[in-house]
């Protein structure tokens, strides 16, 4: 690496050069990684940061701009925007991880039987097809209303929308890893066909399902903020980020700050989640790591 | 020199390979037999695209159904034709009996998993062996082709490897079953000529301690006159001429053969007045499409040789001299390569 162009300087000048290196080559990933573990622990240490109970009605007080007692202000019904905000982080987050591990494994598996099989991808392409056709934010409102609304439905509805895009992709990389070399030479000794997939394919297309397994999250944390502004993702009561702004969007003119601090942190996640991806995808793919 | 008496250890009889592609079927392997004996290597030549690696895979199976498929032959291991096993017995069959190192060390290894891994996958697949046992096999490979601090290497991963190193691990896995047949599947081409050497004695080496018989696809003729004790010469999916190495060198037969020797540069060779070394021979023309195939004999169209008789009927391989084969309607006809 740097090894050659600093080893003359000396020792302590080629460290610190080298750590200048990395985070100057990886400022992505150190940034996005800072700010979405900063928002992961102010959602999980929410009960130590602020004493509100979320969804606690509070009349005497309801649209305080944001004050001492109050730091985010509260709504109309004088809940704590504050709590809130961050309780409602943790709707967010669950939802974002649990849609990008379950769309993440089911594309996974679908992809690899599809890169493989003839059948299997003429069957599930078509389906496939079919469903990237429809905008996802259509097909989870459709989803929403024929249940009854829940987090676990809410995953659902964005999880289905998105297993095509992580399928395709999974497909695309068996494609060509399944045409190299080391895997005709692994088949050459031979491997059963289910330990030529899992051991010798699946571990070469990690990368790119990591790294679209991040973009699945952070649009799952948009998607859900969707569904709650219009009134079709999680139950009302329960704060997320979406329902909070949609509460909200009645008294933008009077008190603003019940959108934009849920907003605010709606929109650091999104970011801080795909700049993330794309700090890891930099690190990971060794193509574009080493043009630098 | 083997014995002639002694049963083939690999023998490929009339194998017709074909991949269907929407220009129409591409018969990649035509009728294709050669043997090879125990002790033995054979070397298969050709240029690219000749069909001599798609003959290979063919004997292990390994062609993938569709768009290729094996549509005729035999492929016998020691008497029993590999063609008619179960996809579970071919697997037996594969890495145990007949083993194939591939061209290019760089991608033939995986490069997420470690060396250890990769020798260890053969000793437990085919030797039940444990996770552990096999890793003690890997390094005991390892030691045999002579890959120095063995322990360390089990834990590295093909990157942290030389080109070298990575067919001396391919060699290892290879061996590790102790194979009755080695395809070697242009298995220096990618290296640089010093390595090349080294490579080549390896195998010289594991073949007189074990015993394999050697099929050799090149199209380095330098490389089989080293290692082959026969030839045979393949064209367009075809056989063409077959010979004990000396004589292939000394008297070819088909004028396709003689185009190759000519075609092969030359070390210690007279120069020219000016200084300079004659200019390298070629054969002009390309390899006929394997989807339409000439009705005659398919070198016809690049051969200096060939008349209206050549261009109607295909030759047939008769063989000329003992142990010498060749399919051309004017074989030894060609004049000899002006070479030094």
């Amino acid at each position: 690496m740097s090894g050659a162009a600093a080893a003359p300087t000396g020792f302590a000048f080629s460290r610190r050069r080298r750590r200048f290196r990395f985070v100057s080559r990886h400022l992505t990933i150190l940034v996005g990684g800072t700010l979405l573990t900063l928002l992961i622990a102010l959602s999980l240490a929410a009960p130590l940061i602020t004493p509100y109970d979320p969804v606690a009605l509070d009349v005497i007080h309801r649209l305080r701009p944001p004050n001492a007692q109050h730091w985010f202000g509260t709504d109309n019904y004088g809940r704590d925007i504050l709590s809130r905000t961050l309780y409602g982080g943790r709707i967010s987050l669950f939802v974002g991880i649990s849609a990008a591990l379950a769309s993440g494994l089911i594309g996974t598996t679908i992809g690899l039987f599809a890169g493989m099989f003839r059948w299997a991808d003429a069957i599930s392409m078509r389906i496939t097809d079919g469903l990237m056709a429809i905008p996802s934010i259509l097909l989870a409102v459709a989803m929403m209303t024929l249940v009854r609304p829940g987090v676990l439905i809410v995953i659902i509805a964005i999880t289905i929308p998105e297993v095509p895009r992580v399928a395709r992709l999974v497909r695309s990389v068996v494609l060509v890893i399944r045409e190299q070399t080391y895997v005709q030479a692994a088949a050459s000794i031979g491997t059963r066909l289910p330990r030529l997939l899992l051991h010798h394919i699946l571990p070469n297309a990690l990368t790119p399902i990591i790294v679209q397994a991040t973009y699945v999250c952070a649009s799952a944390v948009l998607l859900e903020a969707y569904l709650g502004f219009l009134g079709v993702g999680i139950p009302p009561e329960i704060p997320s980020w979406g329902n909070i702004i949609s509460d909200g969007r009645t008294y933008v003119q009077l008190a603003i700050w019940i959108v934009l601090f849920p907003g605010a942190f709606l929109g650091l996640m999104v970011m801080s989640i795909n700049m993330l991806g794309d700090g890891v995808r930099d690190l990971l793919d060794q193509r574009l790591a080493n043009r630098f | 020199m083997p014995e002639p008496t002694a049963p083939p250890a690999l023998e490929i009889d009339n194998l017709t390979t074909c991949f269907d592609t929407q220009d129409g079927v591409a018969v990649a392997v035509d009728g294709m037999s050669y043997s090879v004996r125990s002790r033995e290597t054979v070397g298969i030549v050709g240029e690219s695209g000749c069909g001599k690696s798609v003959t290979a895979l063919s004997a292990l199976r390994l062609i993938p159904t569709p768009p290729g498929r094996i549509a005729g032959g035999r492929v016998l291991l020691e008497g029993r034709d590999l063609l008619q096993l179960g996809e579970a017995d071919m697997r037996q069959v594969r890495g145990n009996a007949i083993s194939m190192i591939f061209q290019d060390p760089m991608t033939s290894l995986n490069p997420v998993l470690t060396i250890g891994q990769q020798i260890a996958e053969i000793g437990m697949l085919h030797q039940g062996l444990s996770r552990k046992s096999a890793l003690d096999r890997a390094a005991e490979m390892l030691r045999v082709v002579h890959i120095p601090d063995q322990r360390r290497r089990l834990e590295e991963y093909p990157h942290q490897l030389s080109g070298g190193m990575r067919q001396r691990v391919m060699i290892a896995i290879a061996l590790t079953c102790s194979p009755k047949v080695l395809i070697a599947d242009e298995p220096t081409t990618a290296l640089d000529v010093t390595i090349q050497a080294q490579i080549l004695d390896l195998l010289v080496e594991l073949q007189e301690s074990t015993g394999t018989a050697i099929v050799m696809i090149t199209h380095d003729l330098g490389v089989v006159s080293e290692m082959a004790q026969r030839v045979v010469v393949m064209y367009a999916g075809q056989k063409i001429e077959e010979a004990p190495v000396g004589a292939l060198f000394e008297a070819p037969l088909h004028p396709y053969t003689c185009g190759l020797l000519a075609a092969s540069p030359r070390f210690a060779e007279e120069r020219n007045e000016a200084g300079h070394r004659r200019p390298l021979a070629e054969i002009s023309g390309t390899v006929p499409p394997l989807t339409n195939p000439l009705p005659g004999c398919r070198f016809a169209p690049r051969c200096p040789l060939a008349e209206e008789h050549c261009r109607r009927a295909p030759p047939p391989l008769v063989e000329r001299r003992p142990g010498h084969w060749a399919a051309c309607w004017h074989a030894g006809e060609m004049p000899p390569v002006p070479h030094a």
